[in-house]
C-alpha cells in the first residue's frame, strides 16, 4: 500500500485518540486516490440492551463506520457511511439508493465546514454522538416536531406553502392537480429555482387548460421556464381516516418504478396512477410535449413537522415523463428526483428567521418619511414580518436615492413617489400592500388619520427629522405613540425616542431631553453647520442632501430597527425613552445610551402672557423635589434651563443649574446669589450651542401658595439672566406655579 | 431530567447520589474527606448538582444513612445543616446542605453502638433523627427539613407514637419527601429483626445496615433499573436474605449492585481472607443473594483500588466473585477508585434509560483533547 496522505494519517490519529473508537484501520486505497478507512465505535448502549446485543432501534454495541477520504481531502470532506443493513427507519439519514451503505447526516450545515472549523476529531466525536443517539432512539425530539425526510442540498427545490396545499385537500382524497410557474434545466431531470411569489393555482382538468401548459414554456439556452403540473397524491378517503405513519424512511426513490412502490407504501398509489393516466390521455390527444410534473406524496405524521403548523409531510419528487423519448408508454425507469420544498415568504417565515416571536405584532405601524432612515427602517420591519400599514412621504424618487435609500437603480427614473416605490418593494414580500399618502403629513386624509392614528396599539415612526412634523405630531390629538429617529452631524450621532404612555413625555419633550443628554455627552451638534454641509444633487432642482454613506446610515438604522422590532414584538413600556447614539472616530463603533423618562408635568402659568405652557420633564421634577425635600424649613431654588417654542408657545425645562454659593435660603425668602452665576450660565449655553439656554429661575414655597408680589417683581427682573422668554417656577408642597414673561411684555400682565 | 445514579470516588467509603426524573435527589451516605493528595473534592462535585430552596440553601430531598460507621457519615457536621431550619446560618461563607428528609434506622444504630464507639458525625445524625422524631410526635406532621422515615422496626418501643414514620422490612417506599414519586420505589430488605438473642448477636456482629432495592423507571419502562444498595452488610445478613427471598428472587434482582462493605470478603464468606487466602470458601447462600444479576448488570465497588494482597476490604477474591457475576450477566464490574484514573478518579455516572444503565462518559474537550486536534472555532455568520 502506498504511503497515506499526511492529512489522512492525521485523521487516523484522531480516530485512535477518541475514547469511543475501539479500532481504526485503512481498508483500501482506491485507484482514484480515495482512502477508505474503517473505525469501530462503541455506541455506549445501556446495560440491558448491551447484554441483549442491540438496541430496539437496531444499533449494535459496536458499529463499524466507513470514512471515504477523497483524494482532495482535506479540501473536500470525508464521506461517512454505515453498514448497508443499518436501520434506515431513523431520522437524520441522508438520501441514498437501496442497497448502498447508509450515509448518516452527522451535522447541521456541511461536514467540510466542521472539518475546517474544529478538525477531523470533531467529526469523529459527532459520529460517536450520532451512533449513541441512534441507539437511544433520540436522534430527534418528537416534542419539538417531526424531522422531515432529508434532501440533498444540491437537489431541486420548489417554493410552496404546504399549509395551503393541505387546506385544498379534496374531501375524498385522491389526486389534486395544480399548476405553478417554474424553471428547470434541460438535459437534467430535476427542477430548480421555482416560482418565487407565484401562487400555486388549481388546474381544471380540461383539455384547453392542459394544452395551454406547454405553450407557456420558454427556453433560454439550457434553462426552460413555464407552468408545470403540481400533483398532490392524497390517499383515498377523508382526511380523518388518513393513516398516520410514524416510521422514518430515508428517500431511496430514483425512478418512476420506485416512486410507484413508495406511493403504494404510503397509500398514495391510486392517485399517482391517476396522474400517470392523465399523462397518457394527453399523449392520446396529440399533445406532443409535457412539462415536468411535481409529485407530492402527503404523509400524515404523529406530530406537527418542525417549524410548521401541520402534521402533513409532503414528499416531493419531480419527473419528466417526456425527457427520455416520445413513446406513449411511460417507462418505469424514467428518472425521478427528490426535491426540497421551501416555505415561501410569509410573516411567520420572516419572524421565525429573524428570531422573533411568530405571534402577531403588538402594534400597527405607520412610517412618516421614506428617506435614508425611513426606507431602511421600513425594510428592517418588513424583513422581520412587520409590514408598515401606512407610508407617508411627499417626495418623488430620484437618482441619488440609490446611494442610501432601499431603492435599486431600477426603482428610480420613474414618475413615482417614494411611497409608491416603497409600497412596491414591500408588496413584493407578499405580506399585503401598505396604504400610502404621497404628501405632507399635515394633509393626511381624515380616513387615513382615523385608521392609523387612533388607538393605543398604533405606532407612528417619524424619520422626517422635521421640526414642523414633530411640532404637528406633538400638538395633534391622537392615541398612537410616536417614535422618532434622526441623525446629526452626518451620522456622527443620532437620537431615537419613544413617547411614554398616554403620549407623555411627548416626542418634543423627548427631543428636548435628548438635546440635554447630548450636551452632557459633549455631542451637541452645531445647528448652523448642517446647512454648510449640504450637497446639491442637481441643477435648479432645489434638491439638497447630506453627504453620508449608506454604511453610516445603516449603523444608526440598525439600532433604531432593533428598537422598533422589540416594540412590535413586545409592545411599548409605560415610560418614555430617549436613546443617544454616538459613532466613534474609527467610524465603525457606535454606542447607544438610553434614559427612561416618566410623565412630563404640565404647569399652566399665572400672571403671564396668554396661552403659554410650561413643561417640566420628569428628571428635572425629580431633581427639584430632591432639593425641596432636603430643605424642609427654608426656601431653596436655582436656575432653570431648556428650550422655548414660540410657535407652540411652550417652554420645556430640561435641566437645572445649581444656585450660586452666595444664595440666601430663609423661611420665607430665597435670594439667588450672583457669585459665579454669569459664568455658570455662559458655560452652559456655550456647551449647548444655542439649542438650550437659561430660561429663568425656580424656588420653593413652604406653603401651598402661588407667586407673591416679590415673585412677580423678580419675574419682571429676570431679563438680567435671560434675554428671551423668561420663566419663574415655584415648587409648592402641592405642585408647581409658573410665571412666564415675554421680552416685549415684561410688565403688562399683572392680576 | 434524565434520572441518574452517581458514585463519588471516596475511597473505602460510600457516597452515592440518585437524581430522579423529577429532579429530586437521594443521597446515600457520605464520606467527605479533606481534599488534596489524591482525595477528590466531592463537595465541589456534589453542590452544583443540588437544587436550592427559596433562601438559596442547597438541599437534598432525602439522605439515607445505611449505618453509622465513619466512612459512611464523615463530613456530616461540617457540610450538612443539623437542627431546625429556623436555625440555618444563611450568612455562612459555605452554605450547608439541608436534608429535607432523613431515612434512618434506630435498630442499625443500636447494633452499631454495641461494639463500636460512634463518631461525632454518627452521633450528630442520631441526635438530629431523634429531634425530628420528637418533633413529629409533638406536631403530628412534618415540613421539609424536619421530615424523617424510620427504616426497620426495633425490638423495644422506641418508635412508639411515630408509627406513621415507620417503614417495616419488606415494605416499599413510594414517596420522596412527602410526595408520590413517579417511576420510583424503594423496597426495604434490611435491617432484619431477630427472632432471639443469638440471632440478634449475629446480626449485630455482621454490620447491620439498611439494604434497599431501588426500582427506577425511565420512559415507558417503570422498572428500567433496579439498584441494590447494600451498606456494609456482611455474610450472615446475605445468607438470611437468600433464605427469605430465594422463592421470590425479584426482591434481590438488580441491574446495579453496590458491592457490600467496599468489596469485602466478609460479605461473601465466613472465612478470614488474610488467614486462608485462596482456601477461603464462599458462602453459597450469600453468593446467591448477591448474584441475582439481571442482563447487563453493573457492579460497583465503592472502595480503594483493589489489589491482590491481604487487605480486606477491598478484597481481590471478592472482586473476582463479582466480576464472575457481572460477566455471566454480560455486565461490567467497576471500582470507584480506579474509574478513568487511579490518581484522580472521576465520579462514575449512569443514566437511567429504558435500556438500562447508560454510562455517562466525559465528553472530549478542547483542553483535554488538544493532542487529537479537537479544538474549537467560534461560529461566525455572514
Amino acid at each position: 500500500m502506498d504511503a497515506l496522505p499526511t492529512a489522512v494519517e492525521d485523521a487516523l490519529r484522531a480516530m485512535h485518540a477518541h475514547p469511543a473508537v475501539l479500532k481504526a484501520r485503512v481498508l483500501s486505497v482506491e485507484k482514484d486516490g480515495r482512502v477508505i478507512v474503517e473505525a469501530d465505535f462503541d455506541t455506549n448502549l445501556p446495560s440491558t440492551w448491551r447484554a441483549e446485543g442491540r438496541s430496539p432501534s437496531g444499533v449494535l454495541p459496536r458499529e463499524t463506520v466507513q470514512f471515504a477520504f477523497p483524494s482532495s481531502y482535506p479540501a473536500r470532506a470525508p464521506y461517512p457511511t454505515l453498514r448497508p443493513d443499518f436501520n434506515t427507519a431513523l431520522p437524520h439519514i441522508n438520501p441514498h439508493r437501496t442497497g448502498d451503505r447508509i450515509p448518516p447526516c452527522l451535522v447541521y450545515g456541511t461536514l467540510l465546514d466542521v472539518l475546517h472549523a474544529d478538525g477531523f476529531a470533531r467529526i469523529v466525536d459527532q459520529t460517536a454522538v450520532w451512533l449513541s443517539s441512534a441507539a437511544m432512539g433520540c436522534l430527534i425530539d418528537l416534542e419539538r416536531g417531526w424531522e422531515p425526510c432529508r434532501r440533498t442540498s444540491y437537489g431541486g427545490r420548489f417554493e410552496v406553502d404546504v399549509h395551503s396545499l393541505v387546506n385544498q385537500r379534496p374531501d375524498a382524497g385522491g389526486l389534486a392537480l395544480f399548476s405553478a410557474f417554474a424553471g428547470w434545466v434541460l438535459n437534467r431531470s430535476y427542477v430548480t429555482a421555482l416560482g418565487r411569489g407565484t401562487k400555486v393555482e388549481a388546474l381544471p382538468l380540461q383539455a384547453p387548460a392542459l394544452h395551454g401548459m406547454w405553450k407557456s414554456v420558454k427556453t433560454d439556452e439550457d434553462i426552460e421556464t413555464g407552468r408545470i403540473f403540481v400533483a398532490v397524491c392524497w390517499p383515498k378517503g377523508p382526511s380523518k381516516g388518513q393513516p398516520v405513519i410514524g416510521k422514518f424512511q430515508p428517500d431511496t426513490v430514483g425512478t418512476l418504478g420506485e416512486l410507484l412502490v413508495r406511493a403504494e407504501e404510503l397509500h398514495c398509489g391510486e392517485a399517482l396512477s391517476e396522474l400517470l393516466n392523465i399523462g397518457l390521455m394527453m399523449k392520446g390527444q396529440g399533445i406532443s410535449r409535457l412539462p415536468p410534473v411535481l409529485v407530492l406524496l402527503p404523509i400524515a405524521r404523529p406530530v406537527n413537522l418542525l417549524g410548521l403548523q401541520t402534521n402533513i409531510e409532503m414528499l416531493a419528487y419531480v419527473i419528466d415523463i417526456e425527457r427520455n423519448g416520445k413513446t406513449t408508454n411511460i417507462k418505469l425507469d424514467t428518472p425521478v428526483s427528490a426535491i426540497s420544498l421551501i416555505t415561501p415568504i410569509s410573516e411567520n417565515l420572516l419572524r421565525h428567521t429573524s428570531g422573533l416571536p411568530v405571534e402577531g405584532a403588538k402594534l400597527q405601524l405607520t412610517l412618516l418619511g421614506c428617506g435614508s432612515f425611513g426606507s431602511k427602517i421600513a425594510m428592517h420591519a418588513t424583513r422581520a414580518g412587520y409590514r408598515p400599514d401606512l407610508l407617508v412621504d411627499s417626495a418623488y424618487s430620484s437618482a441619488h436615492h440609490v446611494a442610501r435609500h432601499t431603492f435599486l437603480p431600477s426603482d428610480t427614473g420613474k414618475i413615482e413617489s417614494k411611497v409608491e416605490g416603497m409600497r412596491r418593494i414591500i408588496d413584493s414580500f407578499s405580506l399585503g400592500r401598505p396604504a400610502i399618502h404621497a404628501g405632507d403629513i399635515m394633509n393626511l386624509p381624515r380616513t387615513l388619520f382615523d385608521e392609523h392614528f387612533k388607538g393605543e396599539s398604533r405606532l407612528i415612526v417619524n424619520t422626517t427629522a422635521s421640526p414642523a412634523v414633530r411640532d404637528y405630531l406633538t400638538g395633534c390629538k391622537f392615541d398612537a405613540r410616536v417614535m422618532e429617529v434622526c441623525g446629526f452631524e452626518q451620522g456622527k450621532c443620532a437620537i431615537a425616542t419613544v413617547e411614554g404612555a398616554n403620549r407623555s413625555p411627548t416626542t418634543s419633550d423627548l427631543m428636548a431631553y435628548a438635546y440635554e443628554q447630548m450636551r452632557r455627552m459633549q455631542a451637541m451638534p452645531r445647528p448652523m453647520q448642517e446647512r454648510e454641509r449640504l450637497l446639491s444633487i442637481g441643477v435648479g432642482c432645489n434638491s439638497v442632501t447630506l453627504p453620508m454613506s449608506d454604511a453610516r446610515v445603516s449603523l444608526i438604522t440598525a439600532g433604531a430597527g432593533q428598537l422598533l422590532l422589540n416594540a412590535m414584538a413586545n409592545g411599548l413600556p409605560a415610560a418614555g425613552r430617549a436613546s443617544i447614539a454616538t459613532v466613534d472616530t474609527d467610524g465603525m463603533s457606535i454606542k447607544w445610551e438610553t434614559s427612561e423618562l416618566g410623565e412630563t408635568l404640565v404647569v399652566l402659568p399665572t400672571h403671564s402672557a396668554p396661552d403659554w405652557t410650561v413643561r417640566l420633564l420628569e428628571p428635572v421634577h425629580s431633581e427639584i423635589t430632591r432639593d425641596f425635600e432636603s430643605h424642609p424649613h427654608v426656601e431653596t431654588g436655582g436656575i432653570i434651563v431648556g428650550r422655548v417654542s414660540t410657535t407652540s408657545r411652550e417652554v420645556t425645562i430640561t435641566g437645572l443649574l445649581p444656585a450660586p454659593s452666595d444664595s440666601i435660603r430663609r423661611r420665607t425668602l430665597f435670594v439667588l446669589g450672583t457669585k459665579g452665576r454669569e459664568e455658570s450660565i455662559r458655560a452652559y449655553e456655550e456647551s449647548a450651542h444655542g439649542v438650550l439656554w437659561c430660561l429663568g429661575t425656580w424656588h420653593s414655597h413652604l406653603q401651598p401658595a402661588g407667586p407673591s408680589h416679590t415673585d412677580l417683581q423678580t419675574a419682571d427682573n429676570l431679563a438680567g439672566i435671560s434675554s428671551s422668554v423668561r420663566v419663574l417656577l415655584i415648587r409648592r408642597p402641592d405642585g408647581y406655579s409658573a410665571v412666564v414673561r415675554e421680552p416685549s411684555r415684561t410688565t403688562q400682565y399683572r392680576d | 431530567m434524565t434520572p441518574e445514579i452517581r458514585f463519588f470516588p471516596v475511597g473505602n467509603g460510600d457516597m452515592t447520589l440518585i437524581r430522579l426524573a423529577s429532579g429530586r435527589t437521594i443521597l446515600i451516605d457520605c464520606n467527605i474527606r479533606e481534599p488534596g493528595d489524591g482525595v477528590r473534592d466531592v463537595v465541589a462535585d456534589l453542590l452544583p448538582l443540588l437544587k436550592k430552596d427559596a433562601k438559596g440553601c442547597p438541599y437534598v430531598d432525602v439522605m439515607v444513612l445505611s449505618h453509622p460507621d465513619l466512612d459512611h457519615c464523615r463530613g456530616l457536621i461540617n457540610y450538612f445543616h443539623l437542627g431546625a431550619l429556623a436555625d440555618y446560618d444563611d450568612k455562612a461563607e459555605v452554605k450547608k446542605i439541608v436534608i429535607r428528609e432523613m431515612w434512618s434506622s434506630p435498630i442499625v444504630y443500636r447494633r452499631a453502638s454495641k461494639y463500636h464507639t460512634l463518631s461525632e458525625d454518627a452521633k450528630a445524625w442520631n441526635k438530629e433523627a431523634k429531634r425530628r422524631v420528637n418533633r413529629f410526635k409533638e406536631k403530628k406532621a412534618a415540613e421539609d427539613g424536619d421530615r424523617i422515615l424510620i427504616l426497620g422496626e426495633d425490638i423495644d418501643e422506641k418508635t412508639k407514637g411515630a408509627d406513621a414514620l415507620l417503614i417495616k422490612e419488606g415494605a416499599t417506599i413510594n414517596q420522596v419527601c412527602g410526595a408520590i414519586e413517579p417511576n420510583f420505589s424503594a423496597l426495604l430488605l434490611a435491617p432484619l429483626t431477630s427472632s432471639d438473642e443469638n440471632e440478634e448477636e449475629e446480626l449485630t456482629k455482621n454490620e447491620s445496615s439498611i439494604i434497599i432495592n431501588y426500582t427506577l423507571g425511565a420512559g415507558s419502562k417503570p422498572d428500567a433499573v433496579k439498584f441494590l444498595s447494600t451498606g456494609d452488610a456482611e455474610v450472615a445478613i446475605w445468607e438470611r436474605q437468600w433464605a427469605r427471598h430465594k422463592n421470590n428472587k425479584k426482591a434481590l434482582q438488580y441491574n446495579l449492585l453496590q458491592t457490600p462493605h467496599h468489596c469485602s470478603w466478609h460479605s461473601l464468606s465466613e472465612d478470614s481472607w488474610s488467614e486462608l487466602r485462596r482456601k477461603a470458601k464462599v458462602s453459597p447462600d450469600a453468593r446467591q443473594a448477591l448474584g441475582q444479576a439481571l442482563p447487563g448488570a453493573q457492579i460497583v465497588a465503592s472502595s480503594n483500588p483493589i489489589k491482590d494482597d491481604d487487605n480486606d476490604p477491598p478484597c481481590i477474591r471478592a472482586k473476582e466473585e463479582y466480576v464472575a457475576i457481572a460477566e455471566a450477566a454480560k455486565g461490567t464490574f467497576w471500582n470507584t477508585s480506579a474509574y478513568l484514573s487511579e490518581s484522580n478518579p472521576e465520579p462514575l455516572i449512569f443514566e437511567i434509560t429504558e435500556g438500562g444503565l447508560r454510562q455517562v462518559k466525559p465528553r472530549s474537550t478542547s483542553g483535554s483533547n488538544a493532542g487529537a486536534g479537537l479544538g474549537s472555532t467560534p461560529l461566525a455568520h455572514g
